[in-house]
């Protein structure tokens, strides 16, 4: 690991059917910052996601997490390691009750097979009072707690974004990849979610953002990377990337559209 | 070499019946994602109606117009019949509850298949009926070493010609484009002005009409018909839908005529006994290695 | 009809269970011959649908195909018993590991297909496993008529024999795995199965090994339906390929659903339900099975979500009770 670089990806490259959705895109994210990718839809952002996380391989390239390769393994080997997410739109367990998707963040660290689930040994119950613990400890804090009991497509938009959020965090994650956490949500849910996402630094998180919203990109973000059609066409310091000409040329459209889209 | 012929003959002809079956399971998947497990059963339905009209009719337009009279009318009955049954159904058991979720609605396909069967065995009984000869042409043409029955050439054909106005219905007509658009998304379909309601008849109508041909087929070429047959047929028809790909109509006749020459192929050259197990392990290997069928695009799931 | 949606089911819990226990246990000091082996019918059925649940209800894996490894269970206890005599209660436990190991093995390709794909490579399967055994390979499951004359079983020198005795068996196995596949799905592998049944690539993203998962639940349903061939085939003292046919596995799957996904009492009340149905409509035998296919229909229509569902929120608030 180079220079508190917790996460990157070198030359990773992902196409389908031909059509190249990330072309040798490099990034490197460093711990406890806040890390933006920003760019015009369709520029490959998720699909960027879906590589780290493991749901899709890259063609060529490599995920590095800690200087480990993660290329070639699961997802769920992969949250395993510490790198968590959400989803565009929540991927809720719609069926279960919002306390029990929490609960999903503790899956992986879990140890208890089959068997002593049946006979409910003691280990196995202090793990589950574990599990259950963090995850109450995440509803709380993120004020859901009244909605711990209630099935997850029960409750409001908003609330299902913050649930996805609790359930990563349960996963005590080292970092957080968020895809568009303040999509869908009204003025006061964006504060609320703004402000929780820029305190988890604080408290030992790493991030990696992707986001429309201009106001929480510039608001919350330590580092900005710009992509377009796959590739890295620029990054910096919001104010750098605020004032950058091929950013403003290639993600903004022309600069009149400036004003709209940075306010 | 004549061994083979015969075989390939014989295969094409079975062939065909599994196509036509499977032509109505894969034109209800492609628009309902609902596998209709009622299908085989109306398959059975029409060799039923097709058999009572034979008998009811043989006196009246048999006396008059001969054989060849008498066929069309038990075809159109029996495909006619058929498609009400259908209809029915699907009004009954399938749109009330298919938008509660997928698997309620294949209870109810499940449902409706135990019904209609035993429906069939309360009015025909549960013994086989046999096909009498009066219903069926019986002549051959002897070429060379082998022969070839008329009724063959007339299952052979008359699948060909049905397979291609359906292909040419549902690829090339304006209202063919419906279907297709509802098959891919029914919602936006919906948005654009498509009626779903119209699109879903058409599936249920003519899927079952083109399984009752099949049925009356299969009772001229077996000569008896019982009230299982439902579930026999329906079954291996399914394999030849997913062996196609499902949901895609070219994709049901290639399944339909291959499944029945590997069958007829494994009968004669391996076992008799064997050929069924032969066929779904052929299925099961398929599916492992290319799930979405021969002619079935590969679908990315989105994320 | 609307009152049929929403009626609660489950006021009085504990009352309906006591009421319920209280019911098996003493039917068969009251019940005739008859009708105890229509409650032996029930329980077997009960274990049936227990395992699918597993599969169907917990996973949500289509299987229309799970009379096949019922057929194992049952072939495995008639040959070892027969022909190398194997005492059939002792058979028990290997039946279901056979069926486990053979599930295991078909289903290690498979598992990674979704939704009606696997349905209908089970179905493959279930025909499969049923040819084969009227084919009669090597001799050894002796085609069409299957396997006459197995022992019947005996418990500490006790021989199982009546009809009684039979439905002690069943429903102490049927009670026995009530018990721990609700310990499991109050544990974090029966949360998991859920995740993967809610949402696959969610549950994969917060670490749910997806593929092991979905093995050990084909691998345990398929466990219990040995064990349910092995009871039946000590019943019956025959197996034939005709027992397990494609209708067998589709009321299976039935059960499931009538019951109510993932709802344990859910599927011994569908098991109730399927068996006694028929039972109930006999002066009409002719058209039972007639009305049977409407019931289905009527049912998912008027409670889609099964008879008896779980219930989520109470089981949780349940659960921090006991803390």
């Amino acid at each position: 690991m180079r220079d508190g670089i917790i996460l990157e990806t070198q030359g990773i490259t992902k196409r389908f059917r031909g059509l190249v959705a990330v072309d040798r895109f490099d990034i490197a994210i460093r711990e406890r910052t806040i890390h933006s990718l920003i760019g015009p839809n369709g520029a490959g952002k998720t699909t960027v996601f879906n590589v780290i996380t493991g749901i899709y391989q890259p063609e060529e390239g490599k995920v590095l997490f800690q200087g480990r390769v993660l290329n070639g393994l699961k997802p769920h080997e992969i949250l395993a390691l510490g790198i968590a997410r959400t989803f565009q739109n929540p991927r809720l367990f719609r069926n279960m009750t919002c306390l029990e998707n929490a609960m999903a963040g503790g899956h992986a660290h879990g140890r208890a097979g089959f068997w002593s689930s049946v006979l409910g040994l003691p280990h196995q119950r202090r793990e589950e009072r574990a599990i259950r613990e963090g995850a109450e400890e995440w509803l709380r804090r993120l004020n859901l707690w009244h909605f711990r009991h209630e099935l997850a497509r029960n409750i409001p938009y908003g609330c299902q974004k913050l649930l996805e959020l609790a359930r990563a965090l349960a996963a005590q994650p080292k970092v957080l990849l968020l895809d568009e956490p303040t999509c869908g949500l009204n003025e006061s849910e964006k504060e609320t979610m703004m402000a929780f996402i820029g305190d988890l630094p604080k408290q030992g998180f790493t991030v990696l953002l992707v986001e429309h919203n201009m106001n929480v990109v510039m608001g919350l973000s330590d580092l900005i990377t710009v992509m377009n059609y796959g590739k890295k066409i620029a990054e910096g310091t919001p104010a750098e990337i605020y004032n950058d000409p091929v950013v403003i040329e290639a993600y903004l459209g022309r600069g009149e559209e400036r004003a709209v889209a940075g306010g | 070499m004549l061994t083979f012929v015969q075989q390939l003959l014989n295969g094409l002809t079975i062939g065909s019946f599994y196509a036509f079956v499977a032509l109505g399971y894969s034109l209800v998947y492609a628009i309902l994602k609902l596998i209709n497990f009622a299908h085989g059963d109306l398959f059975g339905l029409g060799a039923y109606l097709g058999y009572t009209v034979f008998v009811y009719a043989a006196g009246v337009i048999g006396s008059r117009f001969g054989l060849w009279g008498l066929l069309p009318a038990g075809f159109v009955a029996a495909a006619l019949g058929t498609a009400g049954a259908g209809l029915l159904i699907e009004r009954v058991a399938y749109r009330p509850i298919y938008p509660i979720g997928r698997l309620p609605a294949v209870v109810s396909a499940l449902g409706m298949a135990i019904f209609l069967s035993n429906f069939i065995m309360a009015v025909w009984g549960p013994r086989y009926l046999a096909y009498q000869e009066a219903f069926i042409p019986t002549g051959f043409w002897q070429i060379g070493g082998f022969r070839i029955r008329v009724l063959q050439v007339l299952i052979l054909v008359s699948s060909l010609v049905l397979l291609f106005v359906l292909y040419y219905v549902v690829e090339k007509t304006t209202f063919g484009a419906a279907v297709r658009a509802v098959a891919l998304d029914r919602e936006t379909a919906a948005l654009m002005g498509i009626d779903f309601l119209k699109v879903i008849r058409f599936a249920f109508s003519v899927g079952p009409a083109l399984g009752a041909i099949a049925g009356v087929f299969v009772g001229m070429y077996y000569r008896q018909i019982n009230f299982t047959m439902g579930w026999v047929y329906g079954l291996k028809a399914f394999t030849a839908t997913i062996l196609g790909g499902i949901g895609n109509i070219p994709g049901a006749m290639v399944g339909g005529i291959l499944l029945g020459i590997l069958e007829a192929l494994a009968a004669g050259y391996i076992s008799a006994a064997w050929k069924d197990v032969f066929v779904f392990a052929a299925l099961m290997l398929m599916l492992v290695f290319r799930p979405t069928g021969l002619l079935g695009e590969k679908v990315a799931e989105k994320v | 009809m609307r009152w049929l949606k929403r009626w609660d089911w489950l006021s009085g819990r504990p009352l309906l269970f006591g009421a319920i226990l209280g019911f098996l246990l003493s039917f068969p000091f009251w019940g005739s011959r008859y009708w105890v082996d229509v409650g032996f019918y029930v329980g077997l059925y009960a274990l049936l649908g227990l395992g699918l649940n597993v599969i169907l209800g917990e996973v949500g894996l289509f299987n229309l195909g799970h009379a096949a490894f019922w057929a194992i269970g049952a072939y495995t206890t008639a040959i070892l018993n027969v022909r190398f005599g194997v005492p059939t209660l002792a058979l028990l436990p290997i039946s279901a590991l056979v069926a486990a190991g053979c599930a295991w093995l078909v289903s290690s390709p498979i598992i990674h297909l979704r939704g009606d794909y696997l349905c209908i490579v089970t179905i493959a399967l279930g025909e499969i496993v049923r040819l084969v055994l009227i084919n009669n390979p090597g001799g050894f499951t002796g085609g069409p008529n299957g396997i006459v004359g197995i022992a019947r079983p005996s418990l500490l020198g006790h021989p199982i024999r009546t009809s009684t005795d039979f439905y002690f068996l069943v429903w102490a196995v049927v009670a026995l795995c009530a018990l721990a596949l609700r310990q499991v799905q109050r544990s974090r592998i029966g949360r998991a199965w859920n995740y993967i049944r809610e949402d696959e690539i969610a549950a994969e993203a917060m670490g749910v090994d997806v593929r092991a998962l979905k093995l050990l639940a084909f691998v345990l349903g398929a466990a219990l339906a040995g064990i349910a061939g092995n009871i039946f085939a000590a019943k019956m003292r025959m197996v034939s390929p005709d027992s397990f046919t494609f209708m067998e596995s589709c009321l299976i799957f039935c059960i499931v659903l009538l019951g109510g996904m993932g709802s344990i009492p859910g599927t011994i009340l569908g098991a109730a339900l399927v068996v006694l149905f028929p039972e109930v409509f006999r002066p009409v035998a002719q058209y039972r099975l007639l009305f049977f296919g409407l019931a289905l229909a009527a049912t998912m229509y008027f409670r889609p979500g099964g008879l008896w569902p779980r219930r989520r929120a109470l089981a949780a608030f349940a659960k921090e009770g006991e803390r």
